[in-house]
């Protein structure tokens, strides 16, 4: 397995709400999404996860429901709403200006 | 914010449900890392292990996660709150201590606001209080300081005084009200005998019908005055209560007896204390008769209204020349010897932590004569 970094601090958020903007998942999965699109470079803590979501479902941004998984386990299923896609869309753009803004430093 | 107040409430009170769920998703968490190892190919022991050691402890995770949410400071209040209890019983001795020490402190702070406010924030219930003096006399024969006063004596003053305005003189008497019928059913009030002038002299104004007159006093009629607290409670407040009348039993001779309704004083108003809930002519006392040809011998309160303008100075003139009542005794200020003291409340002595008139009781004011207490 490739080295792996944490997280950049307040990313982890940003991460999840994009995983789950695709479709309706439970905490593994975004776990194992994250880990493949990144290529293995992000790996995500139980802890940080399951903290992040009791925070994320509090404020409104997601919905969970309790599902049968494919292999007919009970799973909790975490789900965008639309103030999540809202927050998502913020955190996006936000990313995107920071990110130019470290890369054109680096650059010059 | 709902929300998440909903969500942190329904982890403290269903804490069992909250922390199976949680275990339930870490635990579908772990299959599925175990899953995933073992299409990957490892050995099902390896792929146990390898997924165990990514999850970590499923205990710290949860607790973790737990902490991370506000309820999380609710539940270590609590629990430090049960442990101060569980502490404070295993040391009865030192629970005691601090039990006894802060009952004393409020007790203690209690009672001062109560006296303190009693005679020095809040005002006496009528204006220009500070120019009402009571009177009293000391009985030297007998060595009693601040008595009342005897009629005759008082209708000696009100003839020769100079110094004040106005003078008026009452008592009080605890008295037992009849409901409608002599055998009905019995109330305590005091009754205040007053002069006709009690009202004026005080300067208010009944809130319904008329305050006591001079011919009242001559008729001796059996007419009353009553309080706004004995108005709503005797009365339930009708608008119409002038001219109705209720039975009194005061422990006189004639027997119970009906009293007319002539006026309702307006709330807030008392005279001399709180519980005073009726005044009736000071003449329709029983032992009136008896005690208005007395002169000093029991005794009575009064009250005057020095002139404005008058000196403190010159009411102490005033009360010199009034006779050899004076002499003797001292003052609840400690000087020796006035009594009469210009302006209300009447001296420094402490009384049960009701209103200044308070004291005015227990100097044992009276009218025509006798005391109550």
């Amino acid at each position: 397995m490739p080295d792996s970094t944490d997280l950049i601090q307040g990313t982890l958020d940003m991460l999840i709400l994009k995983s789950l903007s695709l479709e309706p998942m439970h905490g593994f999965g975004v776990t194992k999404r994250i880990e493949q699109i990144s290529q293995g470079v992000f790996r995500v803590n139980p802890g940080s996860l399951l903290l992040s979501f009791q925070r994320m479902e509090r404020a409104g941004l997601l919905d969970a429901e309790w599902r049968a998984s494919d292999n007919n386990r009970r799973a909790k299923y975490y789900r965008l709403t639309a103030k999540g896609r809202k927050q998502l869309k913020l955190e996006t753009s936000d990313w995107a200006r920071r990110a130019a803004a470290i890369a054109r430093l680096l650059e010059a | 914010v709902f929300r998440a107040l909903r969500a942190g409430l329904r982890a403290l009170f269903h804490r069992r449900t909250a922390s199976r769920e949680l275990d339930d998703e870490l635990r579908h968490y772990l299959e599925q890392a175990i899953q995933e190892n073992l299409a990957a190919g490892m050995t099902p022991e390896a792929a146990e292990r390898a997924a165990r050691l990514r999850v970590g402890s499923v205990e710290a995770t949860k607790e973790e996660v737990r902490a991370g949410a506000w309820e999380a400071h609710v539940d270590s209040g609590l629990r430090d709150l049960r442990y101060g209890l569980r502490s404070l019983r295993r040391n009865p001795g030192f629970t005691l201590t601090a039990v006894v020490t802060l009952a004393l402190g409020i007790g203690v702070t209690t009672t001062m606001f109560s006296v303190v406010n009693a005679v020095m924030l809040r005002p006496l219930p009528w204006p220009d209080a500070d120019r009402v003096a009571l009177i009293w006399t000391h009985d030297v024969r007998r060595g009693l300081p601040r008595e009342g006063t005897g009629h005759a004596t008082i209708a000696d003053w009100q003839a020769s005084s100079r110094v004040f305005q106005d003078l008026a003189f009452y008592t009080t008497q605890r008295v037992a009200v009849v409901e409608t019928q002599p055998g009905g059913e019995r109330g305590r009030t005091r009754n205040g005998l007053v002069s006709g002038t009690v009202f004026s002299l005080l300067g208010v104004a009944p809130a319904l019908g008329r305050v006591i007159s001079a011919a009242d006093l001559a008729d001796r009629a059996n007419v009353a005055v009553i309080s706004h607290g004995f108005w709503q409670r005797r009365f339930a407040a009708v608008p119409d209560v002038v001219g109705k009348s209720f039975i009194m039993e005061d422990g006189g001779k004639g027997g119970p007896r009906v009293l007319t309704v002539i006026g309702v004083m307006p709330p807030g108003f008392y005279f001399p204390d709180q519980n005073t809930g009726i005044w009736t002519p000071a003449t329709t006392y029983w032992r009136f008769d008896r005690e208005s040809g007395e002169r000093h011998r029991r005794g009575s309160a009064r009250l005057r209204r020095a002139d404005p303008g008058d000196e403190p100075s010159a009411v102490r003139g005033q009360r010199r020349r009034s006779g050899d009542l004076c002499r003797g005794g001292r003052s609840a200020r400690g000087r020796s010897n006035p009594c009469v003291l210009p302006g209300w409340p009447p001296g420094g002595a402490g009384g049960s932590g009701d209103r200044t008139p308070e004291r005015l009781a227990a100097s044992h004011p009276v009218v025509p004569g006798d005391r109550f207490r």
